[in-house]
């Protein structure tokens, strides 16, 4: 640099900071052009990778499907399959167990049982995302001989990898999973709420009881009381009818009110709207407006002077799910009077009555 | 006086290269840093079946609020591709943003739209609003006709009349791959904590759109169009982040305050995207 600076030809200054400054512009420079080489031949290595599996894909899928079909020709297939390449196989038999139940989803899991050891190895991975992955796999292809596996990965550290294990032992189905999954939903706190109520309600019939205990037990949090109140309602379990009018009258928590009230909403009788009718005055917006929505559903001509009363409820839901209920309960043509105005009531009035139309 | 002016532009030849030494830096850092959550973010998403996330029964309800201002040539084949996404629960509602045009005509032909009643579920102040249509032939299309306020004031609009608990703001002329909203839900799901995430943006302008949804296919014309794409990028960059885990783009989902589909009045939406969106489409 010396002689260049010297030698003229290069008029710059040899002022320090100009020459750091020109030090930091060439080394980022070599950085990037590395940067730029590295993604391309990245790049380059994707594609030949993608390449090579689509023509292992292609060679496996006609052996596996005759696998399935006739389970004497697994050995067949196994033959196809490289040592190297058992990891990839396992990952491209994934794919046809999401979509195959019962005997298909057997048989697949005859063709992937011997290299189901060297999944169960990557259980123990440092990266979550290996980890999450095998769980997936030995959920999906390896229960029941890897279900220690799968229930040990519920209490993994990783929320990703606890989740992936919690849906594959839900999607099993085996009500011998539904107590250990039930036992550990406050792990999955971060989660949306219905989202895991949902995954429960897909367990089946049988978890409808240990879902029923769950939300009258008093001394659960009612975050998960609130779960199970979501999973009975997307179940529709006539039976919980009682417990959730229970809930309603003795629990203080108001998500936990509102999500009792909503599921009391879709199987409560008549009977249960005694509980309810002093919540369609609660200072609470959302607990007002899911009463009004029960006694909407649930009651008679006596709860409609508390219908028509809310129809002024500054609340917007509160006073459409009252203007929903008047026209349930007989005050149709209450209803069809208030529309003659362009009023907030009339307005409310209006959609009520569209709304019948269109159901 | 000679040496005091070179003295002053050497300087300010110090100062803009250093600016640009830094901001290079500042986008190799970043690059670094995106290509390991990159790699994560595809291992992640192996280990997570969207498909499977998004069961009917545990999908979030989205309206998608669009508002539409002068967009007649473009507006319903729009509209028809946002009716075709794949996703259990989920709404249109369209604001005229007092169109000088014939998009409120050729909406209301092409969808058998009809006056409906509505009520508003929230109280933001916005311009007039002259009348609600309702969808004969698809249910799930609603149009908000008002009076000319504005891009933010037509998206505050749209959510005084949203019901659901998530709502999507996009433009009436933006195109959705069909599993967008199957992805972009994605966050709300595995965080109950989050209140906005942001899609990812490909710039159509000027490009000819080969195969709709599904499969879309957009093709450039011309480098002029890049550079204007560039710009569009640059100017996205810049706009702040929304929520506890904002994302930037054109197209971001926020959930509404409140409980469930009985939710409060969400606050207004922020704005300054807006006028950079505008500019930019003109």
């Amino acid at each position: 640099v010396e002689e260049l600076l010297s030698s003229g030809w290069l008029r710059v200054s040899r002022e320090p900071t100009l020459l750091a400054l020109i030090a930091v512009v060439l080394a980022l420079s070599l950085v990037t052009i590395a940067f730029s080489m590295y993604a391309v031949l990245l790049r380059f290595q994707n594609e030949r990778r993608d390449a090579r599996r689509a023509a292992l894909a292609e060679r496996w899928q006609s052996a596996l499907l005759d696998a399935i079909a006739d389970p004497a020709k697994i050995p067949d297939l196994h033959r196809l399959v490289d040592d190297n390449r058992r990891l990839h196989f396992v990952g491209f038999v994934l794919q046809f167990a999401r979509r195959m139940r019962g005997g298909e989803s057997e048989a697949l899991r005859s063709v992937v049982r011997p290299y189901m050891g060297l999944i169960a190895e990557r259980c123990d991975s440092d990266r979550v995302e290996v980890r999450a992955r095998a769980v997936q796999s030995l959920g999906m292809l390896g229960l029941p001989e890897h279900e220690d596996l799968v229930m040990a990965a519920v209490d993994d550290p990783s929320l990703l990898v606890a989740m992936v294990a919690a849906r594959a032992l839900a999607k099993a189905g085996e009500p011998r999973y539904a107590s250990a999954l039930l036992a550990k939903v406050h792990r999955f706190k971060e989660w949306d709420r219905l989202y895991l109520a949902s995954m429960l309600a897909a367990m089946g019939p049988e978890i409808s009881a240990e879902l029923r205990s769950g939300l009258a037990n008093e001394a659960a949090e009612p975050w998960t009381r609130s779960v199970m109140a979501e999973a009975l309602r997307l179940r529709t379990d006539f039976e919980s009818g009682d417990v959730a009018a229970q809930v309603v009258a003795t629990t203080d928590d108001r998500d936990l009110t509102v999500d009792a009230l909503r599921l009391l909403a879709e199987v409560g009788r008549p009977a249960h709207t005694a509980v309810v009718r002093s919540k369609a005055r609660s200072h609470d917006p959302a607990v007002r407006a899911q009463a009004l929505r029960v006694l909407g559903r649930l009651g008679g001509p006596e709860d409609l002077p508390i219908l028509v009363e809310a129809l002024d409820d500054d609340f917007t839901w509160a006073a459409l799910y009252a203007a929903r209920g008047v026209r349930e309960n007989g005050g149709r043509g209450l209803l069809l009077r208030a529309a003659e105005s362009d009023d907030r009531r009339g307005r409310l009035a209006a959609q009520a009555l569209a709304e019948e139309g269109a159901a | 006086l000679t040496e005091l002016i070179w003295g002053a532009i050497g300087a300010f030849n110090y100062v803009v290269l250093a600016y640009f030494v830094v901001l290079n830096a500042v986008y190799l850092a970043t690059s670094f840093f995106a290509f390991g959550a990159l790699r994560r973010y595809a291992l992640r998403m192996k280990s997570l079946d969207l498909t499977e996330l998004i069961g009917s029964s545990s999908a979030p309800s989205i309206s998608l609020l669009a508002p539409a201002y002068n967009e007649e040539r473009t507006c319903v084949e729009a509209v028809r591709s946002l009716l075709t996404l794949e996703y259990p629960a989920y709404e249109v509602i369209l604001v005229n943003d007092g169109s000088t045009d014939g998009t409120l005509a050729r909406l209301i032909g092409a969808f058998e739209l009809e006056p409906a009643s509505r009520i508003p579920t929230a109280e933001v102040a916005t311009a007039p609003v002259r009348e609600v249509y309702h969808s004969r032939s698809h249910p799930a299309l609603w149009l908000i006709d008002k009076e000319n306020g504005g891009k933010a004031d037509a998206l505050n609009s749209g959510l005084n009349y949203c019901y659901t608990p998530i709502f999507c703001a996009m433009d009436a002329d933006s195109l959705l791959e069909p599993e967008a909203l199957i992805r972009i839900v994605r966050p709300f799901l595995e965080d109950a904590t989050t209140i906005a995430a942001g899609g990812i943006l490909r710039i159509a302008n000027g490009c000819l759109v080969d195969r709709g949804p599904p499969g879309l296919s957009v093709r450039p014309h011309g480098m002029g169009r890049a550079e204007g794409d560039v710009d569009h990028i640059r100017c996205l960059r810049r706009v702040p982040p929304v929520g506890r885990r904002g994302r930037r783009g054109v197209r971001d989902r926020y959930r509404r305050g409140g409980h469930g589909a009985g939710g409060a009045a969400a606050p207004p939406l922020p704005g300054p995207r807006a006028p950079v969106q505008d500019r930019l489409r003109a």
